[in-house]
């Protein structure tokens, strides 16, 4: 097991925001977790991701607490739902910036940036600068940047929720082909049904700070409570 | 259209030259005399005259520009790293109040409430003096300015670059600093022209001794010497007309 997240509980003043939070993720899985704005989907990320600390519970990394891990040393890194581009870098500077936070060898960043530039789609876009990029090649940068380190896990907040449909899309397919390419193991929190059924090998719905964990998509698919269902009948009847 | 928005330009060009050539013509002449509508005997014997007349413009121009450079860097400097501590800490709100305070009074008067501490000290009439005095000014101000530039935006980028590996010191550097860039530029600017025409703080708390070119042109105009005056208004004029310029281009060149 790489990740088991156990009774993670948080409170923001008198609102419980997150209720025994418990969930496990495996290797290369991507686990996507649906829910409502306002769910504590944020908080539950940025709590794994170091960023907030649990008011109790557990978080488990490859067999080791990591509760108190400052996030520099946790290797999760969090993904915004704005790219976050770093606006004086350029497309390749913000792709290896994680590599120069490392110090690596200049000849090694040029290699791997460059790889990894050709698998999303940036070539031509190389040497522009973040204001010069539209929607998804911003979130492609910021993708690129996040997975060129190899993270142990990526955590994913509402990546692609400010896209359009189309370009929306296209990042999703892109994300899966990535994930495996890389062998990236991920959670996916989105307010998309369509979505969370496209990128996820598991589900979990959250609801009221409560996560509903699911054994398989069918099961995810038949509860009354993921509008999946209602979705199909809404689909049939038009 | 083109017509007018080029009156409109050359308009606000002269409107804004009208001052400097005003100054020009005084600083350049000899006798101006009523009933003459421009003055008369225009010559840079009058520059070389005042430069020669034991008037000390260069050595004030060099403390001048020593005190503003020193004050603004460091007030930047340190304004800018203390403002994101007080921009994230619980007690923001305080901190807040304080930063105002040098400003609900004024200067003058702060300068009043401080000078006995700067005698008992040994700084009044000393250019630490002044630096220090127009610090506690400056410094606030860069506080204040600063404190809206700490946005959820900033805190993110933060928790990324930490969430990636790096360093508290890695993310000021790498990346809090050069995201800044434009707005630390306003900051120098502006505490820069802050420090080089403040009067009341620098002649309280400089005894007169601290001679600033700003202190200079309110005593040629209280000595009558118009020309001298006209001069030392016109070199006050030069640093932040070029500050302006570099700081438009800097500015405009980030963005």
């Amino acid at each position: 097991m790489l990740l088991e997240v156990k009774n993670i509980r948080k409170k923001f003043g008198e609102e419980q925001v997150l209720k025994d939070v418990s969930f496990s993720l495996t290797y290369k899985e991507t686990r996507s977790i649906l829910g409502k704005s306002g769910c504590g989907k944020s908080t539950l990320l940025k709590i794994i991701a170091g960023l907030k600390l649990q008011d109790s519970g557990e978080i488990i990394l490859n067999d080791q607490n990591i509760n108190l891990v400052v996030p520099q040393h946790r290797d999760i890194i969090y993904i915004y739902q704005e790219p976050l581009l770093f606006p004086h870098l350029n497309v390749f500077e913000n792709i290896a910036f994680g590599m120069r936070l490392r110090n690596k060898e200049t000849s090694f960043i040029q290699e791997k940036v460059h790889k990894l530039i050709d698998e999303l789609e940036l070539q031509p876009q190389t040497k522009k600068m973040p204001a010069q990029l539209s929607g998804g090649q911003r979130q492609r940068t910021a993708f690129g940047r996040a997975i060129i380190v190899n993270p142990k896990i990526l955590l994913l907040d509402e990546p692609f929720g400010n896209l359009d449909t189309e370009t929306r899309a296209s990042m999703q397919q892109l994300f899966k082909r990535i994930c495996g390419t890389y062998h990236i193991s991920s959670l996916f929190v989105t307010h998309d049904l369509k979505e969370a059924l496209i990128v996820g090998d598991n589900f979990s719905l959250m609801s009221d700070g409560k996560l509903t964990n699911f054994a398989n998509k069918q099961d995810f698919v038949n509860d009354e409570l993921t509008g999946v269902k209602n979705e199909l009948l809404f689909w049939k009847n038009i | 259209m083109k017509l007018i928005r080029l009156a409109t330009k050359i308009l606000l060009w002269i409107i804004g030259l009208l001052p400097v050539l005003f100054l020009l013509m005084l600083s350049l002449s000899e006798v101006w005399r009523f009933p003459d509508v421009v003055a008369k005997n225009f010559n840079i014997n009058v520059f070389i005259a005042i430069v020669d007349n034991n008037t000390n413009l260069l050595a004030t121009i060099g403390i001048s520009l020593f005190i503003s450079t020193v004050v603004s860097v460091f007030s930047v400097a340190l304004g800018f790293y203390f403002s994101k501590t007080i921009a994230y800490h619980e007690k923001k709100r305080l901190w807040s109040f304080l930063a105002y305070l040098p400003f609900v009074l004024s200067p003058v008067i702060y300068a009043a409430c401080l000078n006995y501490f700067f005698v008992v000290a040994g700084l009044g009439g000393t250019v630490f003096g002044v630096m220090l005095a127009q610090f506690i000014i400056i410094f606030p101000f860069n506080i204040i300015l600063f404190l809206s530039h700490w946005n959820i935006r900033m805190q993110s980028y933060a928790e990324l670059v930490s969430t990636m590996g790096g360093s508290t010191r890695q993310t000021f550097w790498k990346v809090l600093v050069p995201v800044s860039i434009p707005v630390l530029f306003v900051a120098l600017f502006q505490s820069f022209l802050i420090s080089w025409f403040e009067f009341g703080l620098t002649y309280f708390i400089g005894t007169a001794q601290i001679q600033t070119l700003t202190i200079k042109v309110y005593q040629s105009i209280g000595e009558a010497n118009i020309h001298l005056a006209a001069y030392s208004s016109l070199l006050l004029m030069i640093p932040p007309l070029i500050l302006l310029f570099l700081n438009r281009r800097i500015v405009f060149y980030t963005h």
